[in-house]
């Protein structure tokens, strides 16, 4: 069995990460590496959530529902039991937004359909039996509604593993479905993800706070990828502003998200920001932004 | 049984105040590594000097508010930690306390359990050689643990400039300009954000010129930028291999606990040790290896930040982890988030030409609030 984990290499502050591997050598026993999972939704429109088990339990554990741009991690021992489970049986269901017509931040509540629009099943999918990941990824990308895309321990060596499986036939290695599985027809939607903060502030270089700016945010979402054919640029992206706020006097400003994958944006016609956009991975309580005077 | 690997942090220092134990020893058989902690032999208590081969021995089960004396050398020992069965999982030690090898240490037990000693050796160093010296005894005599541990966080002049995140071959003066006005931001944020990254612990973060009483480390913040030896990796990184750009495959050193190559301190028990990060470290040179730091605050106070509690994290003897958090050794700027001083299995990171090994040791975790709880006095007890 081959042991490796994400490494995320350094040096790189533009982008948000790149992605190599470092072999893991396990030292003093048998026992596992501790890993985790994260569920992210890189939808535009719809909600997610998925069920998760170690092949031959009985019982999915469910994460909370996800808005666009939510993730969710948790450590398998919390989850599921074991360190490093070897195979796993997934479940993810899509829920359409009940008041689409609606930012995602003016609508209170956030109520989905009462039952999936799309859901997909895997059994015994290959895990830690296979290759061991620190943080076993599996993203739900933005598709047509009534289908779903699920990219699954991208940039790993499990990912080559799972590109092989006749399941993982989509041009990108990643898993597709559409419609909606008979046992899985009236599965209700979970609670939503509880929310955690997006804040920050906006000083002068000298560090004076930086009233009535506005701050914009937007999710990110992820579509089918083929940096081969230019066509499909762009792959990734940030949706439609989904909520905006102002800073108060102490130049700061927050919003409530679920933790996930969001751009913050600055404006105001009396100011220009260092930088003018930051893309974040949520919670994150201390953004800094500096304001300059436009001349 | 297979070699076990031992970790190393850098260029291994060498073990000192090897042989300090009685000449009546008996030999404990060979625990090569990769037995369970619950297969690990058990040492008496007694203050009998013995030589103990391999890494793991059972102290038996100890009640809480005990006293622990922990004698522990040997030529090729570098380190000992304290563990205590894991409530979470079977067959695993969380660490609370630990020593630099040749010490002659005390421990106070928090709560009651099955504890262990795990001995770490000088890398390199194979079966025949991991051999200690071990004495352990129970005192009557409770010892007085400190409260807190005050770090006091300097910032060198031009740290931000001189080089720190300006690029000395193509930076511009505009770039220069920027950096000089965010200065005392930067410093006020970074300072916010270790106090913030520290709440709830005993580990208190001072300015610069705060009057402190009793023992202080300090973290400095140094501009310079530190190219790595081939074999220090202590917190030194590689950037991701891109074949179009060889000229940034350069490994720098972003912090370190001082003097250079001393890793950590197990146990906290040097309460007025140093540590730095280095600023210049974080920038690359030339336009084509420049990071976009220098026009990103946000950047900036996150990973300064981050490195610094990093290293503060190995100043009272936290090591590497595999699970992300805090003190994984790729935290700082791989990953753009705020992160916490999460629980992990202990690892080690080993120079492999120009790769890096990471080797773990599953059966070791690092639970910082544990590990906190147990060297400094705090209220929580069983």
């Amino acid at each position: 069995m081959t042991r490796f984990r994400l490494f995320f290499a350094l040096l790189s502050f533009a982008g948000f990460v790149a992605i190599g591997c470092v072999e893991i050598v396990p030292v003093g026993g048998d026992n596992p590496i501790e890993t985790s999972f994260a569920f992210t939704n890189f939808s535009r429109t719809q909600y997610a959530q998925l069920a998760i088990r170690r092949s031959g339990d009985d019982a999915f554990a469910m994460t909370p529902l996800l808005a666009p741009g939510a993730t969710h991690r948790e450590r398998f021992p919390d989850v599921l039991g074991v360190s490093c489970p070897g195979r796993l049986d997934l479940r993810v269901l899509l829920f359409e937004r009940i008041h689409s017509d609606l930012p995602i931040g003016e609508d209170a509540g956030e109520a989905v359909a009462d039952a999936p629009i799309a859901t997909g099943a895997i059994l015994n999918l290959p895990a830690c039996d296979t290759v061991v990941v620190e943080t076993l990824t599996i993203v739900n990308w933005d598709a047509p509604a009534g289908t779903g895309v699920v990219k699954i321990a991208q940039g790993t060596p499990l990912e080559s593993v799972l590109g092989a499986l006749p399941t993982f036939d989509h041009p990108d290695s990643a898993w597709t479905f559409d419609g909606v599985k008979d046992e899985l027809t009236n599965m209700p939607p979970e609670a939503l993800a509880r929310v955690e903060p997006i804040a920050g502030r906006v000083v002068s270089a000298n560090g004076n706070a930086v009233s009535n700016v506005g701050v914009l945010l937007r999710t990110r979402f992820r579509v089918r990828f083929n940096d081969d054919d230019p066509s499909n640029d762009p792959d990734a992206g940030f949706g439609e502003p989904m909520a905006v706020t102002t800073t108060d006097d102490a130049g700061r400003f927050s919003f409530d998200r679920p933790a996930g994958a969001y751009r913050v944006e600055l404006f105001s016609d009396d100011f220009q920001f260092r930088p003018a956009m930051i893309d974040v991975e949520s919670p994150v309580t201390a953004l800094v932004v500096i304001a300059e005077p436009i001349p | 049984m297979t070699t076990c690997r031992k970790n190393r942090y850098g260029v291994g220092i060498v073990a000192v105040g090897v042989t300090l134990l009685s000449l009546l020893t008996s030999c404990i058989p060979l625990n090569d590594g990769r037995d369970t902690l619950a297969a690990a032999i058990a040492i008496p208590l007694d203050g009998v000097a013995r030589n103990m081969v391999g890494n793991l021995a059972s102290l038996g089960v100890i009640e809480s508010d005990s006293t622990l004396q922990i004698s522990a050398g040997g030529t090729n020992v570098r380190r000992v930690l304290l563990l205590r069965a894991d409530a979470e999982r079977e067959s695993t030690g969380v660490m609370v306390g630990g020593a630099m090898a040749g010490m002659t240490s005390v421990y106070q037990t928090v709560r009651t359990g099955e504890h262990f000693l795990f001995v770490e050796y000088n890398a390199g160093t194979t079966v025949p050689g991991q051999t200690a010296d071990v004495s352990v005894s129970l005192l009557n005599d409770s010892i007085e643990r400190p409260s807190r541990q005050i770090v006091r966080v300097v910032f060198e002049d031009g740290f931000l400039t001189d080089p720190g995140l300006l690029d000395p071959v193509d930076g511009t003066a505009a770039d220069r300009a920027f950096l000089d006005s965010i200065e005392s931001t930067v410093r006020d944020e970074v300072l916010a954000s270790l106090r913030n990254l520290f709440d709830q612990t005993p580990i208190d973060i001072v300015e610069t010129d705060a009057s402190v009483a009793g023992p202080v480390s300090t973290l400095t913040f140094s501009p310079k930028r530190v190219l790595a030896d081939q074999n220090d990796i202590n917190d030194a990184a590689l950037p991701p291999a891109d074949p179009n750009r060889p000229q940034c495959q350069v490994r720098v050193v972003f912090g370190e606990v001082l003097p250079s190559g001393t890793g950590l301190d197990p146990g906290n028990r040097n309460p007025q040790d140093d540590a730095v990060v280095y600023v210049g470290s974080f920038q690359g040179r030339g336009e084509t290896c420049r990071t976009s730091a220098v026009t990103s605050l946000r950047s900036m106070v996150l990973t300064l930040s981050q490195t610094g509690a990093h290293e503060i994290g190995h100043l009272v003897g936290l090591h590497h982890i595999e699970q992300v958090g805090i003190m994984n050794r790729s935290a700082t700027l791989a990953f753009q988030r705020e992160l916490s001083f999460a629980r992990g299995q202990i690892q080690v990171d080993r120079a492999a030409g120009n790769n890096i090994r990471s080797e773990v040791f599953p059966a070791i975790v690092q639970e910082p609030s544990t590990y906190l709880e147990s060297i400094f006095a705090t209220e929580s007890s069983d």
